[in-house]
């Protein structure tokens, strides 16, 4: 007999534990290098074909295999190096974690191994949360946590009494009763500013949304991305599309191919005047990495942590690496009538040796007229009656972009329309600038907010016209003013993939499908503020709801021990009430070996003892008498003499114990 | 398999007892249980009431445990008029030697017959009782052990007869068990009819055993294992007696000891290492008969008892 501590793992263990860490990789090992996924997983598989089939694991009888094994391992560290250039950190870390894991299920044999997988495995279950917070990664997180569970549970089922079922049940169970301690301490427990878990700077890298450099093609990529680049909720009914421009980074130099922000120190940004009644709204932002916010035009207000510049881009002190909110108040009817010189001579730069024609048109135009705002007329115009496409796939511009879009191609989005009215205005010796940013909603009714989609991206101008200021000109509405007027899936509705062709087809899977997508919106967003974004603010809100205004810390502690004290205290009345003491195991297989002569009809009375319960079956079926009798003897000796030793040879017997096949094979013979 | 000297001498002394339980049927013809509960009741230490009415053979089987066992018998005749001392003994005045000698009762003997026990007074009951609980007597103010092995059967006609005084309660629970003995069947009683005096036979009665194996054998007794999972059952069924509101008074602590303390017995018997459900079960009838009274009335006999709470609590 094997000492517990010794105990080696069994094959169904071992195979819940590797589905169970094995589900916990995949979604690193899909973001990982790609020969990071494999190895780890030809790791697992050799583990698990030396356990089903036999395969010679890397043990002290092949030590061979030991050296392979460690080959595997140094090279599997160095090419983590090498795809990362360290070790450390978010990545180089979970992809070396990965690797380990695939090591430990490769080396399990014991007990205290199959612990240490075990626990590895729930490591790496949580470090996913370091790149994924969605709810669909917490649910899959979920699951991979029962599974876990289930294993745990198989190792330690030592005579495998349970069924699969059974043990995933009891896995839900617990899991379950864990969920009001994990929402008491998740509600009460202290919190520290920031996401749910502490990301690291390079979180966000790489995300899609608008640049602060723009060129051909730098907002028409945005088009086909269904992604959320903020949420707004509105006090009231939001302002109609037209208006809906919401103020990104603002474009001032042309290097003749793209358009770049340029710095401006020490001036500070003249003062907005304001009519009308403001439009209140709360923005939710998604992270950008980047660290201007969004605003619709004008605000004159900034929120905490952020401030205008000269030109009236809203800056937040820190690039946004997490979702952030802020509540503004704009105005749609306002003037930006005063500049300062500097600003006005900046926005008339073009660059040397480019736009040739379009200098050349824009100042014959300059001649022609005689005030700014028939120039700008002028060049509208020409957009509108000439031949003027608003295309998503304009032909590729290969020399002078400008010159090349306006007299020969002729086709473009917004950034060409804009890029060449800036260009036009210029060199007619208008001051002008582009505004990137976003133009228009999208209603989401199950949540009752508006969403603003990368797709929703756009790019205008500002000129400067004497005696009313800065004034925003939309080029692109000149060539296509559904794109104002309807948002850009009035505009350009084939582009515009919203609903999968599948549901496109009839009007009611095309609503439904969209109710589903607002619906998994509306939840997501919830989660957001609630789960991701749930600091120490909203855990203020939460406890005012509930009647205590001045949180402290050390209050917020003593709550949390005296609901942990009282959830465990009831889990353990309820435990103790829901089963009755365990029962003894020879007991238990006494009990099946009755079920087992129940089969054949003889049942067994509560109050009937073991050996009055022999002599009664010998009586009955004479043909099991002997093998009824050994088992009763034995357990006789195993519960009544306390023969403990006894136990495993009962047990063998009575599995064993087949009293259908006996009674049949004996009554064939004679 | 390997067998302990436990459960060899286990074995041997099984065999004992069997031939004490053979030479007694030839006597007494028909009672083999009684007699087995008989024997277990002295194996435990306890002492025996036997309630019946004359003349079904108390006295014989009396007679037959002391012969076969080679122990000193006592009979005890109890009248209204029986005082304490002449159970215990008293001490007279010796001119020759100028002292006080005392003379044993009859008590001190190794197997007593307190013969129609209920027609004495309480008070000399109470003295024939303390004696059996202490194993000792005193006598103005001298302590005196009584001999080992030390063996009370004491009969006690129904007590719807005229002119008894019932043991109350108390003094029915110092006896370990009550077992009735009743008509013999048919078949016995032609035996008994056709063949020769009981007395004579008693005569030939030699020992099967000597008064030290004896002793021997209830210290094996009391050395039978009993599992926890044995003193469970025992448990559930005092918490029955106790909770089921079907009895006038639950079991005492002492007599959930003298369960065990018979089952124990009973199992030596059988020739078990160990104590079994079916031990308590069997020896239930003669422990519980005189300590529980059914409250609905049903069931009254000692076997009908027994069977009920036995059916009622079932095995853990």
């Amino acid at each position: 007999m094997q000492t517990e501590s010794a105990r080696s793992v069994d094959t169904l263990s071992l195979c819940w534990l590797t589905a169970g860490i094995t589900l916990a990789i995949l979604p690193h090992g899909l973001r990982m290098p790609v020969w990071l996924l494999p190895l780890t997983l030809a790791l697992v598989l050799w583990r698990l074909g030396g356990g089903l089939k036999n395969w010679p694991l890397p043990d002290g009888k092949y030590w061979s295999l030991r050296i392979l094994q460690l080959l595997i391992m140094i090279g599997g560290g160095m090419g983590v190096y090498i795809s990362f250039h360290t070790l450390v950190g978010r990545e180089a870390g979970s992809a070396l974690l990965v690797l380990l894991a695939g090591f430990k299920i490769l080396e399990t044999r014991h007990e205290r191994d199959f612990y240490i997988a075990a626990f590895l495995g729930f490591f790496v279950i949580v470090t996913n949360f370091f790149v994924s917070e969605s709810i669909t990664t917490a649910i899959y997180m979920l699951l991979t946590l029962l599974v876990m569970f289930t294993a745990l549970i198989t190792f330690n089922d030592h005579n495998q009494s349970l069924n699969s079922l059974t043990r995933i049940k009891t896995a839900g169970v617990l899991l379950l009763q864990a969920m009001p301690v994990m929402l008491v301490l998740f509600l009460l427990f202290p919190r520290i500013n920031g996401p749910l878990w502490g990301m690291p700077q390079d979180a966000h890298a790489g995300l899609m949304g608008i640049d602060d450099v723009m060129e051909p093609g730098s907002i028409s990529r945005l088009i086909h991305s269904n992604e959320v680049a903020f949420r707004v909720e509105f006090d009231g009914t939001p302002p109609e599309n037209p208006k809906l421009y919401w103020r990104g980074p603002v474009l001032w130099y042309n290097d003749g191919r793209k358009w770049s922000r340029e710095r401006v120190i020490g001036i500070e940004p003249a003062p907005l005047e304001t009519a009308g009644t403001p439009v209140n709204y709360t923005i939710t932002l998604e992270p950008t990495s980047q660290r201007w916010l969004f605003m619709l035009e004008m605000a004159d207000k900034a929120p905490a942590d952020s401030y205008f510049v000269n030109d009236y881009q809203l800056l937040a002190q820190e690039p946004v690496n997490k979702r952030i909110r802020y509540e503004l108040s704009s105005y749609p009817e306002y003037a930006l009538g005063k500049s300062n010189a500097y600003e006005i001579q900046r926005a008339l730069q073009l660059p040397d040796n480019f736009h040739i024609r379009t200098i050349a048109l824009a100042q014959s135009w300059a001649n022609e007229e005689t005030d700014a705002a028939s120039i700008v007329n002028r060049a509208l115009r020409m957009f509108n009656e000439q031949n003027f496409y608003y295309s998503l796939t304009p032909p590729l511009l290969t020399g002078d972009n400008v010159d090349d879009f306006l007299f020969d191609t002729r086709q473009g989005f917004c950034e060409h329309y804009a890029g060449a009215f800036v260009v036009l205005m210029r060199a007619a010796g208008i001051p002008a600038r582009v505004i990137a940013g976003y133009q228009g909603i999208s209603f989401n009714p199950v949540g009752n907010y508006y969403i603003v989609y990368q797709r929703d991206a756009h790019a205008w101008a500002e000129v400067w016209l004497d005696g009313r200021g800065w004034v925003r000109i939309d080029p692109t509405s000149a060539v296509a003013p559904e794109r104002v007027q309807q948002g850009i899936a009035g505009a350009l509705p084939e582009a515009i993939i919203d609903v999968p062709a599948v549901f496109g087809q009839i009007q009611l899977s095309r609503n439904m499908w969209q109710n589903l997508r607002n619906t998994w919106d509306a939840v997501n967003n919830q989660w957001n503020q609630w789960v991701i974004s749930y600091g120490p603010d909203r855990q203020a809100l939460l406890l005012k709801k509930f009647g205590m205004k001045e949180i402290n810390l050390q209050l917020l502690a003593v709550i949390l021990v005296i609901i942990a004290a009282i959830v465990f205290a009831v889990i353990t009345v309820w435990l103790l009430r829901q089963y009755p003491p365990a029962r003894d195991p020879a007991r238990q297989l006494y009990d099946y070996f009755c079920r087992k002569l129940a089969r054949i009809g003889i049942r067994r009375m509560p109050h009937e003892g073991p050996l009055d319960f022999a002599a009664r079956v010998a009586r009955k079926q004479g043909l099991l008498a002997d093998i009824v009798n050994e088992i009763t003897s034995l357990y006789v000796s195993v519960r009544y003499g306390s023969q403990v030793t006894k136990l495993a040879a009962l047990k063998k017997k009575i599995n064993a114990f087949q009293p259908e096949k006996i009674l049949r094979i004996k009554t064939a013979r004679s | 398999m390997n067998t302990s000297p436990q459960e060899l001498l286990i074995t041997h002394t099984y065999k004992e007892i069997d031939a004490i339980i053979a030479a007694s049927n030839r006597i007494i013809l028909g009672k083999e249980h009684a007699i087995r509960l008989a024997l277990a009741c002295l194996f435990a230490r306890g002492h025996l009431l036997i309630e019946d009415l004359p003349g079904v053979g108390k006295t014989t089987l009396s007679h037959v445990l002391a012969s076969s066992l080679g122990l000193g018998f006592q009979r005890i005749q109890f009248t209204s008029d029986l005082l304490p001392a002449d159970i215990l003994g008293v001490s007279i005045y010796s001119r020759e030697t100028g002292a006080f000698s005392f003379h044993p009762g009859p008590i001190f003997a190794q197997v007593i017959l307190a013969d129609e026990i209920n027609r004495a007074t309480p008070r000399t009951q109470s003295a024939l009782l303390e004696a059996m609980e202490e194993q000792q007597v005193t006598i103005e103010g001298e302590t005196r052990l009584l001999p080992e092995p030390f063996f009370v059967i004491a009969t006690q006609n129904p007590s719807h007869q005229v002119g008894t005084f019932p043991l109350p309660e108390s003094q029915l629970d110092r006896f370990m068990m009550r077992i009735e003995l009743g008509y013999p069947d048919s078949g016995a009683e032609r035996e008994l009819l056709m063949g020769s005096d009981r007395r004579e036979l008693l005569k030939h009665i030699r020992p099967v055993i000597k008064p030290e194996r004896l002793i021997e054998i209830q210290h094996l007794a009391g050395k039978i294992h009993a599992s926890s999972a044995l003193l469970d059952y025992l448990q559930d069924l005092l918490e029955y007696s106790r909770k089921s509101n079907e009895f006038q008074n639950g079991l005492s602590p002492r007599a959930g000891l003298a369960i065990l303390h018979a089952a124990k017995s009973w199992a030596l018997m059988e020739g078990h290492a160990e104590v079994l459900p079916e031990d308590i079960q069997s020896i239930l009838p003669g422990v519980i008969g005189h300590r529980l009274h059914s409250l609905e009335n049903l069931n009254t006999s000692s076997k009908g008892l027994a069977n009920h709470l036995i059916k009622q609590v079932p095995i853990p």
